[in-house]
């Protein structure tokens, strides 16, 4: 153990040596964003404070045409006067009116900014009708328009693609507009109305949330975008040289034919990527607050209180995780590149990968209270808004880093399954998985497509309209489920019988369903009820579950077909069937039913049905296991959600005596000890660690 | 007690257009403490797939191989320890000094740190690299570059060394003075193995010669006990009576 620290740190130290030694990475990754982000930021704070001054300067030309110059005028005048009389006015706009024979020209030639054509009250109407977007429509709310009286016009002719044009005619319509408002206030008054028709009523906003609130919001929604960027700029460039570059250069091979093992290796260099990428971030932190000292980054002024040390402190707890699992897929995407160039081309993918979960906290509506809370980064990102508005919710904050760090950890592992790949690692030879297909190659690759069709769930079930939940049962069962188990079989030529496991099972496993099916339900709830003792469960959120679940459009039939009879086949092929067969051989039986069943658990997406329906994905896959087939498991899932569908319907459940709920686990009981007296196992499965020996020997 | 044991050792790979290839088929060998023992073949025999599965980089698909006892299976780490492996694939960090390249692996590779510093300075003065030895390796030449190397092999002092063609781009001169080091290790009592391609380099330095042609060992022996046995003086004519009677023996490969 303290041989392996040695060496770990060994390898750490020389890393960070070789790193600082290349002057490229060092420029690359840390001395150029540091005169970047500076520079950037004074030459567009130039920018606009330069485009502000000229325009501000600016004496604003233009041309009056029309039938109606003497309503123009008019208005002009009194436009004038009354900006004559704001001298306290910062944003002044001065104005001058030109003379040009063809104004367009002018116009078109940049000679005038704007052109102010007036409308005799006949022509008004008729543009009215039909104004093209250029003319803007400010007075389409005029209630002289609804009633049809025949008013004069103004139309200001501008070119949106010249900054000042587009300025100029801004800044007239408003001042236009407000002069005309003011008449219009002074005619009112005149007939006998109040001052001014917001004299109506009274509006007004009063906001609750303190500055230091909205500041947090402010920051939450980007702070894991710009940190993961940071992260990942000053990660990547050493990640790439670490495996891909080591291999380009043949000293992977050097290292690997040491006695390091191939996890002190990646535990090395995972290290050294950590500590660069922490180091740039803090630099770049640093960097951005000296600039917000300097007011060249606008910050909200409450910043600083919204942040007091412990939330600065949990905060980096937080993101620790975060820069762990970036770290972790760089090493990953450099491991398994087989060159510097191979690499890069992984990285825009990753980088894209990575980014867009750390931006779940700008889309609307996203919660840490659901189904996201199982992705990592986005949780994190998420959680991290959440305190910054002040809002700490414990349980979800601890899945959240959980879940994230569990994901580094898991990503870190394959880099080192990674490093004994004799393709990665030696050139030329390929691994023999890739050419033989079949059954190896989708024992392999099953849990990315069951990653993927979560992902797919999780994005259809949040972006679907929910009106006819028969629509997304549909999507779900037919198109995601059955579409991607059918993909597999054919994609590695499997046979159906086999990966379906479409076999007969004995009489007595109907029995023992017939048995279990009750059992199971009633330990189930009775063991929910027993856990809301200790983890209170929101009313609301049951009632809404019921809800979604039992509408009231669907006759009995059809409710028992959506929602029994369909579910009990389409799930059982798909986790019962093709999920259990591809890891059948790799894990031992009782890991595989405990996977299989909270596999099961996480594609019900709501939190609160993972506990409930992953322990009847656990009981529906020691089903399977223990009769050789689908179809006991088939049957006790449609019996079970057909008595669940029932006992909601009757409101059987809140009226059972706790008594009843001892029931539960004696019946469940009975039925397996049927089921295991005649049990016919599946076949082939992993049952001891020789034979896995044996099997890989081969 | 021999030091390397191989047994019934194989390796298969696919390929898309060929199908299965075995690269090495079922082999059989044994080396001794204070023996060079010769992989000879032609290129793509199975000599480097051979000596990749003895340092654990490759994993047999069947039979098994021991370095010191050690099975490279289920001990790679402790067979790596008591291995010094050089090929042409084991190139040294750029960025690194030669005195850092020696000292960082002396200690990866287990050797007692304290002795470690003493170590790396005997066998910069042994191979003659002090007046190089805090220049980085990026900046040396070729030559310079092997003797570092070699150094690197033995930096952690391990009783079995083994050399994939280790004269493959070097000169005359280099190639020498890489057979005189080679000879060295010997009498301090090690056991080594190497492979070539090149007849004269096998027939100069090595104690017994394994003739190795598509994946299996055609024969194995010393060089007078060979010259017996086929009658030819010549290494390369003892070579070619083997791969002829093999290739006879076999039904005619599948043309490409």
């Amino acid at each position: 153990m303290k041989g392996s620290f040695l060496r770990i740190l060994t390898l750490f130290l020389i890393e960070i040596r070789m790193t600082l030694r290349d002057r490229r990475s060092v420029f690359a990754s840390i001395i150029l964003p540091i005169i970047i982000t500076p520079l950037l930021l004074f030459s567009s704070n130039w920018t606009v404070k330069k485009r502000e001054h000229k325009l501000q300067e600016t004496v604003y030309q233009y041309v009056v045409t029309g039938s109606n110059v003497s309503f123009v005028k008019s208005t002009i005048d009194l436009t004038q006067k009354r900006l004559a009389q704001q001298t306290n006015s910062t944003n002044h706009f001065r104005f001058q009116e030109t003379n040009y024979t063809d104004a367009l020209t002018a116009l078109n030639q940049g000679q005038i900014h704007f052109i102010l054509e007036g409308l005799t009250p006949a022509e008004a109407a008729i543009k009215r009708g039909k104004s093209k977007s250029v003319t803007r429509k400010r007075d389409s709310i005029d209630p002289e328009l609804r009633v049809g009286i025949l008013v004069p016009g103004i139309r200001v002719i501008f070119r949106a693609d010249r900054d000042d044009s587009m300025a100029g005619m801004n800044k007239m319509v408003d001042a236009l507009e407000t002069t005309r408002h003011l008449q219009r206030n002074l005619l009112l008054h005149s007939k006998g109305m109040p001052q001014s028709a917001s004299d109506f009523a009274t509006l007004e906003e009063t906001n609750v949330a303190t500055k230091g609130h909205v500041a947090g919001l402010a920051l939450g929604r980007v702070a894991t975008v710009l940190l993961l960027g940071f992260i990942l700029m000053g990660g990547i460039v050493v990640a790439t040289d670490m495996l891909a570059g080591e291999k380009e250069r043949g000293t992977l091979e050097t290292l690997l034919t040491s006695s390091m093992t191939r996890f002190e290796i990646v535990a090395a260099k995972h290290l050294a990527i950590l500590s660069v990428a922490i180091t740039i971030t803090l630099i770049q932190t640093l960097n951005l607050l000296a600039y917000a000292s300097f007011k060249l980054v606008p910050l909200p002024s409450n910043f600083i209180e919204a942040l007091p040390p412990s939330t600065v402190f949990l905060l980096a707890i937080l993101y620790l995780p975060v820069a762990a699992l970036a770290s972790s897929v760089l090493l990953f995407t450099s491991g398994v590149a087989r060159s510097y160039k191979e690499a890069q081309l992984y990285f825009t993918p990753v980088f894209l990968l990575l980014l867009v979960p750390a931006l779940s906290p700008i889309l609307p509506g996203l919660t840490l209270r659901s189904a996201i809370v199982l992705v990592p980064l986005s949780n994190v990102a998420l959680a991290v808004r959440d305190i910054l508005v002040g809002s700490f919710d414990w349980p979800m904050i601890l899945l959240s880093w959980l879940i994230t760090t569990g994901t580094a950890l898991w990503v870190a592992w394959m880099s080192v399954r990674v490093l004994s790949e004799e393709r990665l690692v030696t050139s030329g030879e390929k691994d023999a998985t890739d050419y033989v297909g079949g059954f190896k190659l989708f024992s392999r690759q099953a849990p990315f497509w069951f990653a993927a069709m979560w992902a797919i769930l999780l994005i259809v079930s949040n972006y679907t309209p929910q009106n006819d939940i028969r629509i997304q049962l549909f999507i779900n069962l037919i198109v995601i489920f059955l579409g991607a188990c059918f993909l597999m079989i054919r994609k590695y030529h499997l046979n159906p019988r086999e990966v379906l496991a479409l076999r007969r099972p004995r009489s007595t496993a109907f029995l023992a369903v017939l048995i279990g099916v009750p059992g199971g339900m009633l330990t189930a709830i009775g063991l929910f009820r027993f856990a809301s003792l200790f983890f209170p469960i929101p009313q609301k959120m049951l009632e809404s579950f019921s809800e979604t679940l039992l509408p009231s459009n669907m006759g009995t039939f059809q409710l028992l077909l959506f929602m029994a009879i369909l579910p009990g086949i389409i799930e059982e092929i798909t986790f019962r069937g093709v999920l259990l067969h591809s890891l059948h051989k790799r894990l031992h039986p009782v890991l595989l039913v405990l996977i299989v069943g909270i596999v099961f658990g996480f594609f019900h997406m709501a939190l609160f049905r993972f506990a409930p329906t992953a322990f009847l994905g656990i009981l529906l896959s020691a089903v399977t296991i223990l009769t050789g087939s689908i179809f006991p498991s088939m049957l006790w899932h449609a019996l079970n959600n057909g008595f669940a569908l029932l006992s909601n319907s009757q409101d059987i459940i809140s009226q059972l005596e706790p008594i009843y709920y001892l029931a539960g686990p004696v019946l469940l009981g009975c039925s397996f000890w049927i089921l295991w007296r005649d049990r016919t196992p599946y076949p082939e499965l992993r049952l001891s660690k020789s034979k896995n020996n044996t099997r890989q020997k081969k | 007690m021999p030091t390397v044991i191989v047994h019934q050792l194989a390796k298969s790979f696919f390929d898309d257009s060929r199908g299965e290839i075995r690269a090495v088929d079922k082999i059989d060998f044994e080396c001794q403490p204070g023996e060079i023992f010769g992989l000879l073949g032609a290129n793509g025999a199975g000599k480097t797939t051979t000596l990749r599965m003895l340092s654990t980089i490759l994993k047999p698909s069947s039979g098994t191989a021991s370095v010191m006892g050690h099975d490279v299976t289920t001990n790679p780490e402790l067979v790596r320890q008591n291995l010094g492996f050089s090929s042409a694939t084991t190139a040294l960090y750029p960025r690194l000094t030669a005195r850092e390249t020696l000292d960082f692996f002396a200690r990866i590779n287990g050797y007692p740190p304290e002795k470690a510093r003493a170590r790396v300075e005997d066998l910069i003065q042994r191979f003659g690299i002090g007046e190089y030895a805090n220049a980085r390796v990026e900046k040396l030449s070729q030559g310079m570059k092997q003797k570092v190397s070699i150094a690197r092999t033995v930096v952690h002092d391990p009783p079995v060394l083994i050399f994939d063609e280790p004269t493959v781009g070097l000169d005359v001169l280099n190639a020498v003075e890489m057979h005189k080091v080679i000879s060295q290790f010997r009498t301090e009592g090690k056991t080594i193995l190497f492979s070539t391609h090149i007849m004269s380099e096998a027939e100069k330095l090595c104690d017994r010669i394994a003739i190795i042609h598509r994946g299996k060992i055609r024969a194995c022996d010393t060089l007078s006990a060979l010259r017996e046995a086929t009658g030819q003086h010549y290494l390369e004519d003892i070579f070619i009576h083997y791969a002829e009677q093999a290739d006879l023996a076999q039904t005619p490969p599948p043309t490409a």
